[in-house]
This record gives structure tokens, sequence and C-alpha cells, in this order.
């Protein structure tokens, strides 16, 4: 996959947003469908298997990892963003306003 | 539905089940009740089981895909060597020399003819005699001795008892050189020195 090369591949649209949701605070699986749903105006909807096999891809990574919240059960395992998964964020953050910005100005001289 | 979601995560891996199987459930028994359509989750967890059960075996099979590779190179090496060996070895095949072989040839046309029209032993020693050399011998092409005199006298003398046309096979001689001829029959291939034809060359059996 991708997402899980060391260098600034794109990132695939669920793990960017699994990041951009963790990049705000820790967050358990069913948190972070649900705030997914709502950074995406509800346009992404997770499901189980697609947002734990993202999962543990990151952790493999070490994108993200466990955080212990103390009164949190095995079924509530809380996650928070790495370092290193902050930099893949930004960069293809760089990446995705790079290329924004590219049609932005395509699309400007157009209607120019 | 539960039932079925417990089902299907023993689908995934060993590993990722011990690691993930509460939160899944969890997860899923959430949103069904926020109102998740669950067929959506069972046909993501069959998809996700796929995927990490084609994760973990493609150590193996890229392991056996380099074993392979690792053979097919090593047998392509090794033949490839082989042939190399046999181009350099090889040596052009020596020419044939006509009159020996029209020499081997009649030599055993004779032989063979009064093989048929012997009518006693006295014939057949006749006959052994006509061949016969100090060396009498017979071998096969890796040099082993395959009939002295005395084993001969029997088999001839058991010959007798054939009729004429079975006691001989078809032969063809289809080789010979300064050491004797080469044959093919339908008993086998074997050599004989050629010192022991030439003796008796020329001579009627």
């Amino acid at each position: 996959m991708r997402h899980v090369t060391e260098e600034h591949d794109p990132l695939s649209e669920p793990v960017f947003l699994i990041l951009t949701s963790l990049a705000g605070e820790p967050r358990h699986g069913y948190a972070l469908i649900k705030d997914i749903e709502a950074l995406s105006s509800g346009r992404v909807r997770l499901s189980t298997g697609t947002l734990y096999g993202a999962i543990r891809r990151l952790l493999d990574a070490r994108w993200i990892k466990r955080y212990d919240t103390g009164d949190t059960s095995r079924d509530k395992q809380a996650y928070r963003l790495t370092n290193a998964g902050l930099e893949c964020l930004t960069a293809d953050l760089e990446r995705l306003k790079t290329l924004t910005r590219a049609a932005s100005s395509r699309l400007k001289a157009k209607k120019a | 539905m539960l039932r079925l979601f417990n089902l299907l995560l023993l689908l995934y891996p060993q590993a990722f089940r011990a690691e993930f199987t509460g939160e899944m459930r969890f997860v899923f028994v959430s949103l069904i009740e926020a109102g998740h359509s669950p067929w959506v989750e069972i046909l993501s967890l069959l998809r996700g089981a796929a995927y990490e059960r084609y994760r973990v075996g493609a150590p193996l099979a890229a392991g056996l895909m380099v074993a392979f590779g690792s053979q097919f190179l090593i047998y392509r090496t090794l033949l490839a060597i082989c042939l190399l060996a046999a181009v350099v070895t090889a040596q052009p095949l020596p020419k044939q020399e006509s009159a020996t072989l029209d020499e081997a040839k009649a030599i055993y046309t004779r032989a063979f003819t009064a093989l048929r029209d012997a009518r006693s032993m006295a014939d057949m020693k006749k006959l052994a005699d006509s061949l016969d050399a100090p060396e009498w011998t017979s071998a096969d092409r890796f040099g082993r001795r395959l009939l002295d005199r005395a084993s001969a006298d029997k088999e001839l003398e058991s010959m007798l008892a054939l009729p004429p046309e079975q006691r001989v096979s078809t032969m063809d001689i289809i080789w010979a050189n300064a050491t004797g001829p080469v044959w093919s029959s339908s008993r086998g291939c074997s050599h004989v020195k050629k010192s022991a034809m030439a003796t008796r060359c020329g001579e009627q059996p």
C-alpha cells in the first residue's frame, strides 16, 4: 500500500482523514469514524473493516500509536498521531496545496 | 448479526484478531446502533479479511517465487555450462572406412549363412573355428566379456535344435573402425575385436 511507505507518496483518502482526525486529539475507533464523517461533511463513512485495516497499517508504519487514557477499556482503545505521522500528513497537505494552487491558476487563466 | 460478525472475524489472521477483535466488535455494535447498514459492515469485513490474509501470505508467496526463480536460474546456468563443455570438448566423428565396413559385413554375412546352414555340431565347430583367433572373445561396448569359445560351443550346440530361420536375428553393422564393428540388432548391440575378424577374413566358414 502506498501510504505505509517511507517516502511521501500520496495518502489514500481514508488514511488522510484518519491522520487529520488524530491530529486534533487522540480518539478511539468509533470516535474516529464519527469525526471523519463530520470532517468530510458526511461524504466518507468508514466501515469497521476499512478502519481497522488502515489502523493496523498505520501502527505498522508507526504513524500512529496506542494512547492510554487511563479509563479506556480494551474495547475502546484510543490512538494518537506520532511525529512521523504528523510529518507525513504535513507533506501530503503541502502536496495537495500545490496541486490546488496549480489547478486554481489554470482555471483562472481559462476563465480570463 | 453480531454472531455473523463474530464468525467473519475468524477469517482474519490470528495476530490481527488478537489485536483488534474487541475494538472492532465495539465499533460494529456502535455503528449498527447509530443506524449504519450491517451489510456494508459485513462486506467491509470480508474485504478486510481477504486483504489481511493476502498480506500475511505475501511473504510466503514471495519466498516461494524467489526459491523457484533461484532453482530455475541454477538449472539454466548448469545447462548452459554442460552445453558449453560439450561444445568445447566435442570431437568430430572419425571418418568411416568403407573397406572396413564392407569387410565386417562380409564376415558376418558368411558366419550367419553358415549358422543357418549348419546341420551338425561338426558344422557348428567349423563355423566357430572360422571366427576363432588366439584372443577369441566377444565384448559389449563397455568392454565386458560376453562370450568365450567354450560357452560359444554350448550356445551353438543348443542352436542346432532350432529351425534354421530362427538361429540368427536381423543384424546391421552400423559402424566399423580399427578395433572392430559396432552392430545393432533386436537383441542388443555389441563390439567384436577386429583382430578376430581379420584373422579369418576371406575364409569360408
